[in-house]
This record gives structure tokens, C-alpha cells and sequence, in this order.
């Protein structure tokens, strides 16, 4: 518990370390955010305007004690391009990449994890080979062509599924419109993850499986069935660590999968702001996605924790 | 049972595509199961069909924007999508023709400018109501301007009023009711081009009570006089807009107005061709010609006031000679990149002013046809040093820039063609801008709209004055042209539009023969429409005309 107590006291400082990199970061960048909006209509008295408006005139480091001293009191500011407080926008857009994400872990883990099982129950049998060579080549593919490819084949030639957004352009906006909406980016997002977790499911069980304790268990004649789940319970532990890791990579993963398939998240808003060098909304996002990450990792080392009480008393 | 309801409510997106050929297609999928299924199924969906034909009787259009909106209050904007929409909600102090940029009668039918040139007398249409019923009148117009102009006005905080600083505050000292419906304007210095600044999408009219109750939250609340009436934002999903039924220019045929912002090209086409979308804009270059041949599509081409060009240092050594700025010139194969690249989506420039710009641009210019000897004998004359490199700077992507990359890659092979060797530099957009207004460069290419205010010299003046270097204007090339400059300090005081015009052209016919740029292209937008979407019109400045369209059930 005290382990846990120290890690949860961490998050602040991890938080403010991360903003301050994307600050440093966004204004290192060479680019000014009053340029890229009002672009060739700018005169000079609206420049020096704006720049007022948004305090990008003064010394960066007060501009970032500015930003961390409304930060703690929950205010994380006004977006330059957007002209609306970025808390809002961001939580808004952060609800649409959660769904999206937890959409791909929830096929990664279930896919993984039951594709990795089966894999290792029926080791070295075609299905094995099969499933592991599927694994490497869905991986391999990149997730923009992925996602055009799904795009026009299950959407305009079998007019399956929706192509893009997260709810219909007219009609209610009910849990089936969505889940309907998310199921092509969900795979495509989910597609690499799948075979992480798989390949490292059917290798940790396999490990687990030439350990002394399945030995004996075959020795008294238990049911290969139950071998291979006793061997899963202890190989799930890396894996658990792995899935772990892949949120973040599906936090990040759905930034590209958001444009392909114009869902309407936190990845789009980012490449937006960045682009229009908007920071305000830039250190929101990537503030909200850094949290997210850290709290997800808390969560997989306090279920591993549980699982195995070894782990933490380091 | 279950499992046959499941694909009629994903594909609800739209009316259109009726059940019945939802039902066809899902069976088609499965062709093994024999006719008796395939029948049972299209019988369904047939029936599916009926009940939703009878939900759908509402005329609704869905677009598929290349972004999403942005704002929603008109001084407040800084980009085209954000506009597109707002111009149906909200109609311009002066209103310009469907075609061009002539000033037509609209909330204002009559202006007069008094012989001095410093005071307009504008007569407001009469019985014109704003969404929220309250009347437009010339106190509700006073109001719109001093909320951008005057520091001391009490809702001058509810927004940033960049485009003031530049269009209004510099020229005009004060709005006077004059009565109900005659408006005053009175200017600090004259200024021939002062209606083209109101017909600016800046100056579109916002309800003064709708401001007055939701102060900075307007944007949110967005109440003006237009075609069709706000109805509901959900951010980043769809924007909805529904027909004004009592719009003073007569009741949209449309009863709903649907906006999406799809940031990928591909994702566009997909969205028109699965009818997520009844209409779009720039697709794929490469899907152009595969939707002109569809019969559920119309593909328009629309030509555009921007212009896509590469400036010169003239600041640097032999590019301040202008038979090296003619010799590249004629050394880049225009054609060849509208015509492989850009695949129709452009025609080649020959000046900076676009044929869209109608009576302004010159048909007698030559401009500079491909011609590399032609190039090669120029550049010997100059004695073109051969171990000469050009820096050529292009930005990733941008404001209005068509395949920038590709267009660079193609400038510089032809440029080594005639023996001009270059380097090429990309940048992202923000960083491309401040290294143009750095002047660090030789060749830096760039995209503007020059009809972004309806007269092209306003836009023009920033880029080619030589008093415009920045951090004032846009000339960072250095261009220096005194005859240009005599051209743009007159032309505001120049009052008669004819003469005007003249200008443009000798603007046209100097810039010719003392080139500032290489001319690249003009744009030209493919506006991609379902069969059944009729009557819509696109204006040169690429915002829509919904008010007449109109959608066949």
C-alpha cells in the first residue's frame, strides 16, 4: 500500500515535468501560433493584437508560471485557434479517443490473449503456425493503409459499416450507431496490439509450461486443458505488463487512426493545435493522454500486485 | 431477426439509401444461401425502406467540409470552413453578386457617397428580421461595428477582433443612426475601396440582442439574419442548421443543412461515395476522373482568386536582374503541372490576378509560356554564374497550397533544365511562415488568395509594395517597383470603378514585365455533389450558395 501511496505521489510531479517538456518543446519550434492563423491577411496592428490577447509577448518562463498557476486551480487556459477553454475541448475530445482506445484494448486483449492461448494449446500445429504468421503480417501493415483498405472494402463495397465518424451525419445518437461507427477504426487501432499481445501470450504460456510444476501436474494426468490455464495464470503477469504499455501506444496510435477515419478525438485536436501552435491546447492534451498513461500503468502494476504479491514488496 | 435489424440502424446515416438496397447489398454478401434467403431479405429490406422513406420526409443536405468549423462569430473567424457555414446564418453588410464580386442590393439596398468621399449614407432594408426576431435596423448595424471598434464599447470584450485593426479602426471614425433605417458612416481618410471592407465576411451582421444576452458565449449561440438558422453544434461530430423560413431573399428550399469536418481527402471521398455525405470538396486528384464518369455524381470545377507562386529574393545577388526573373519564368512547365499534378484542379497563371476575377484580369497578357531555350539564352545574357545554388524554400503543406511538394519537386527539375541548380528546403507550415517573413530564402513558395476582400489590390498592396516588408506586410522578397507602388497608393482615392479596373491591369501588364514571382497556378476547386443535390452554386471566393439548392428525396 505504501508502495502504492508513493507512486500516486509521483503523479504531480510527472505531470509537471511532462508540461514543462511540451512547453519547452513548443516554444523551441520555430513557428508563431498569430502568423499561422491570421496568415496572409495579417497587418501588424492585428498581430501585435492578438499577441497582447494571448500574453505571447512576454518572457517564456512567466508565461509558463502563468500557465501552472491557473493550471492548479484547474484552469488550463483559452485555445488561441479554437477561442474556447481548452478543459472543456480536451475532456470533450478525450471522451471520443477513450472510447476509441478502450474499443482496440478490449480486442487486443480479448483477440491477443485467445489467439496467444490457442496458439500455445495447439503449439506447432497448422493453426499455430498460421495464427503467428497472421500476427506478423497484421502488424507489419501500416494502420493508415490498413484503415483505407477496411474503409473501401467494408464500407463501399459491402456498405457493412460506416466509413467515418462517430455517430450518423442525422438520426439518434444511441450505443448502436456508435458501436457500429467503431468497430473499423477499433481494428485498425487494434491490429498491431493483437499480435503483441498474442506472441507474448503463446511464449509466456509456453515458458510456463516446461516449468517443474506442469511437470508434475501431467504426472498426476491433468487434463491438458487445465495444464495450459494453470500455466496461464502465472504467464499473464508480462503480459499484463505489456498491455500496460499498449495503452500508450494505442493513446498514441489513435492520433492516426482519428484522421483516417474522421473520429472526432483528442489525436485530431492535437495535430490541429500543433500545427496552428496553439499551445494552450497542445499542453492540455498531451497533459490529459500523460495522465491517462500513468494512471493506466499504476493500475496494470497494482492488478499485478495482486496477482502476484511478490512484486510488490521491492 | 436481430442480426437483420443490426445493418438497417448502421446505415441510418441518411435517408437516401433506402433500406431496400442496404438489404440487397447484404445479401449479396452472402451468395451461397441460395435465392429463397436473398428474396426473404430483400422483401425485408423493402419494407425497412418504407417505414424509413416515411420518417425521412425532411430535405436534408449533409456536407463533408475539409475541417471543422472553427467559431462561429463573423468578426471573430480566421478560416474558410468556419465561413462556409457562417455565411448561411449570417448575411454581409454589403452583399456582392452570386457570380463575382459586383456589390448587389442586400440587408443594405442603397449606398451613397458624398462627393468628398468620407461620408456614406446606407439605406437598410426594410422588414428583415434577425432569427430571434428581433428587426434589423440601423442601431443593430452601429452596433456590429462599434463592438469591434470602440475600446469603450460594453461588449467590445466578447471576442478578438483582429480584422478591425486592420479593415475598420484605420479608416473610419464613427457609425450615426440616422433613423430607423438609414445608416451613416463617417471616414478618417477616403477610401475607394471601403464596400469591398464591408462585403468582408468580418462584416457579416450578428443580432444585437442575441450579443447583448449571451455576451461572450455568442459564438455558441450564433443569431443573424441568414438564409438558415442555427440548431445545434455537437463538436466534432455535426453542426446542423435548419431553413430560415422567413428569409428576406426567399425560403431556402432545404430544410436542413448538416456540416461535417473531415480532415482526410481520402475519407472524403469515401464519405460521398457510401452517401455519409451528400456533397464535398477536394477530394483525391486521382479519384477526379473515376466520379466524373459516376452517374451519381457531379464533379463542378470551380476556379478560384488564389494564385500559387514562388517568390524571389530580390535582395540576393542574380536575382535582383530581371532577365534571370523572366528567364525562370519561362523555364517552368505550368501546364505540365496542372495537367499531371494538379490534374485539372488548377490552370496556369500568367500574373497574379486569376481569370475568376472576371473583368479584372487581362485576357491580352501573355504571362510566360514554357519556353526553356527561350530561358537558356536569357540567363546567358545575365551571365548566370553556373556555381550558383539556390536555396528554394516550400512549406509541407498550408493555407490553400495544392501539393506543394510535388509542385517543388517539378519547379526544381525544370530549373536544372535550363542550368539553374536549387536546394530544396520543406518546412511545416508555422515554421515555413516565419522563415518567408525572415527573407531566408531565395525562391519561397507561396499560396494567397487575393480575393479574400473582393478587390485583389488590397491583398496585393501587403505582398508586392515596397514599403511592405515584413513585420508591416508580406514583401520579404524585397520586390522593389515604383510605378506598383504609385499604382497602389492611388488606387484607394480612385473612386471610379473603371478606372479601377484599368489599374488592375497595368498592374497586370508592369508585374509582366518586371516579374516579382514565378506565376505557378491558379486554383480551381472540384466540388463533388450527389446526382441528386440540385441548383447549387459555388461562388469564386469557394463559399456556398445554399439558399437556392435544393435535394431530390
Amino acid at each position: 500500500v505504501a508502495y502504492f501511496t508513493r507512486r500516486l505521489a509521483m503523479l504531480p510531479v510527472v505531470l509537471v515535468g511532462v508540461a514543462l517538456v511540451v512547453f519547452m518543446v513548443m516554444h523551441l519550434v520555430p513557428g508563431d501560433p498569430v502568423l499561422v492563423m491570421l496568415g496572409p491577411e495579417a497587418t501588424q496592428e492585428s498581430i501585435d493584437a492578438l499577441r497582447r490577447e494571448f500574453r505571447l509577448d512576454e518572457p517564456v518562463w512567466l508565461q509558463f508560471g502563468a500557465w501552472l498557476g491557473r493550471g492548479l486551480r484547474g484552469d488550463l487556459g483559452y485555445s488561441i485557434r479554437l477561442k474556447r477553454p481548452v478543459l472543456d475541448e480536451v475532456l470533450q475530445k478525450f471522451r471520443a479517443t477513450a472510447i476509441l482506445a478502450g474499443g482496440a484494448l478490449s480486442l487486443a486483449v480479448g483477440l491477443g490473449v485467445g489467439l496467444g492461448l490457442l496458439a500455445a494449446f495447439f503449439r506447432q500445429s497448422i493453426f499455430d503456425r498460421f495464427t503467428m504468421l497472421g500476427v506478423i503480417v497484421s502488424s507489419s501493415l501500416p494502420m493508415f493503409w490498413v484503415g483505407i483498405l477496411l474503409m473501401v472494402l467494408v464500407s463501399m463495397r459491402l456498405g457493412l459499416l460506416p466509413a467515418m465518424g462517430m455517430y450518423s451525419a442525422a438520426g439518434s445518437r444511441d450505443w448502436r450507431d456508435l458501436a457500429a461507427h467503431l468497430v473499423l477504426p477499433a481494428v485498425t487501432l487494434a491490429l498491431p496490439s493483437v499480435a503483441v499481445v498474442a506472441r507474448l501470450t503463446r511464449a509466456s504460456v509456453l515458458e510456463m509450461l516446461s516449468e517443474d510444476y506442469i511437470r508434475t501436474a501431467r504426472a498426476k494426468g491433468v487434463t491438458e486443458v487445465r495444464i495450459v490455464w494453470h500455466a496461464f495464470r502465472n504467464a499473464i503477469i508480462p503480459v499484463l505488463t505489456v498491455i500496460g504499455v499498449q495503452t500508450g501506444y494505442l493513446l498514441g496510435g489513435a492520433i492516426l487512426t482519428e484522421t483516417v477515419f474522421a473520429w472526432p478525438g483528442l489525436g485530431t485536436l492535437i495535430v490541429r493545435g500543433v500545427l496552428a501552435r496553439d499551445f494552450p491546447l497542445v499542453q492540455g492534451c498531451v497533459l490529459v493522454v500523460a495522465m491517462t498513461f500513468v494512471l493506466v500503468n499504476l493500475a496494470v502494476d497494482m492488478l499485478n500486485g495482486w496477482l502476484d504479491p511478490r512484486l510488490s514488496q521491492g | 431477426m436481430a442480426r437483420r435489424e443490426t445493418p438497417m440502424s448502421w446505415s441510418d446515416h441518411r435517408p437516401p439509401l433506402d433500406g431496400g438496397e442496404i438489404m440487397m447489398r447484404w445479401a449479396s454478401a452472402w451468395p451461397g444461401k441460395g435465392r429463397a434467403v436473398r428474396c426473404a431479405l430483400t422483401i425485408v429490406g423493402l419494407l425497412f425502406g418504407i417505414l424509413a422513406s416515411e420518417a425521412s420526409a425532411a430535405k436534408r443536405l449533409v456536407v463533408a467540409l475539409p475541417a471543422e468549423v472553427v467559431i462561429l462569430d463573423p468578426p471573430q473567424y480566421s478560416d474558410l470552413n468556419s465561413e462556409r457555414v457562417m455565411s448561411q446564418i449570417f448575411d454581409p453588410f454589403i452583399q456582392v453578386a452570386e457570380d463575382g464580386f459586383r456589390k448587389v442590393p442586400g440587408l443594405v439596398e442603397r449606398s451613397e457617397v458624398s462627393s468628398d468621399g468620407l461620408t456614406y449614407t446606407f439605406r437598410l432594408r426594410r422588414g428583415v428580421k434577425f432569427h430571434d426576431g428581433s428587426p434589423w435596423t440601423a442601431e443593430a448595424a452601429k452596433f456590429n461595428f462599434d463592438r469591434q471598434m470602440d475600446k469603450n464599447h460594453p461588449y467590445f470584450g466578447t471576442g478578438t477582433w483582429t480584422r478591425a485593426a486592420s479593415y475598420l479602426v484605420p479608416f473610419i471614425d464613427r457609425f450615426e443612426v440616422v433613423d430607423e433605417l438609414t445608416l451613416r458612416m463617417v471616414l478618417k481618410v477616403r477610401n475607394a475601396l471601403m464596400l469591398d471592407y464591408l462585403s468582408h465576411g468580418m462584416a457579416r451582421m450578428a443580432s444585437m440582442e442575441a450579443i447583448k444576452k449571451w455576451g461572450k458565449d455568442f459564438p455558441a449561440h450564433p443569431v443573424g439574419t441568414g438564409p438558415f438558422r442555427f440548431v445545434s453544434w455537437e463538436k466534432g461530430v455535426r453542426l446542423v442548421l435548419e431553413k430560415n423560413p422567413q428569409y428576406w431573399g426567399g425560403a431556402p428550399k432545404l430544410d436542413e443543412l448538416v456540416f461535417l469536418g473531415i480532415s482526410e481527402a481520402s475519407a472524403r471521398f469515401v464519405a460521398v461515395k457510401t452517401g455519409t455525405a451528400d456533397m464535398t470538396i477536394d477530394v483525391p486528384v486521382d479519384e477526379l476522373a473515376g466520379l466524373q464518369r459516376d452517374p451519381q455524381f457531379r464533379v463542378d470545377m470551380i476556379p478560384s482568386t488564389q494564385v500559387l507562386f514562388v517568390v524571389f529574393n530580390t535582395k540576393t545577388k542574380p536575382l535582383d536582374d530581371v532577365r534571370v526573373r523572366r528567364a525562370l519564368n519561362l523555364a517552368v512547365d505550368k501546364d505540365t503541372i496542372v495537367n499531371e499534378i494538379l490534374k485539372g484542379t488548377g490552370v496556369s497563371a500568367r500574373g497574379p490576378i486569376s481569370p475568376a476575377f472576371g473583368d479584372l484580369f487581362d485576357r491580352n497578357l501573355p504571362g510566360f509560356p514554357y519556353a526553356p531555350d527561350k530561358a537558356k539564352q536569357l540567363l546567358r545574357e545575365a551571365g548566370w554564374p553556373a556555381d550558383r545554388t539556390l536555396t528554394f524554400n516550400v512549406p509541407e503543406s498550408g493555407s490553400g497550397m495544392q501539393a506543394p511538394q510535388a509542385i517543388g519537386t517539378m519547379i526544381q527539375a525544370n530549373l536544372q533544365a535550363v542550368g539553374v541548380r536549387t536546394t530544396m528546403r520543406t518546412f511545416e507550415w508555422g515554421a515555413y511562415l516565419t522563415k518567408f517573413r525572415a527573407g531566408e530564402y531565395d525562391l519561397g513558395m507561396l499560396s494567397w488568395n487575393l480575393g479574400v476582400v473582393g478587390d485583389p489590390i488590397i491583398m496585393l498592396s501587403g505582398l508586392l509594395h515596397s514599403g511592405s516588408p515584413p513585420p508591416k506586410g508580406w514583401n520579404s522578397g524585397g520586390y522593389v517597383k515604383p510605378e506598383i507602388d504609385g499604382i497602389l497608393d492611388g488606387y484607394r482615392n480612385e473612386f471610379v470603378p473603371a478606372r479601377r479596373s484599368d489599374l488592375v491591369r497595368q498592374v497586370q501588364r508592369l508585374t509582366q514585365d518586371d516579374p516579382p514571382w514565378i506565376y505557378v497556378d491558379h486554383q480551381i476547386l472540384p466540388v463533388v455533389t450527389s446526382r441528386k443535390v440540385k441548383n447549387l452554386r459555388v461562388h469564386p471566393s469557394l463559399l456556398f450558395l445554399f439558399a437556392g439548392a435544393d435535394i431530390e428525396g
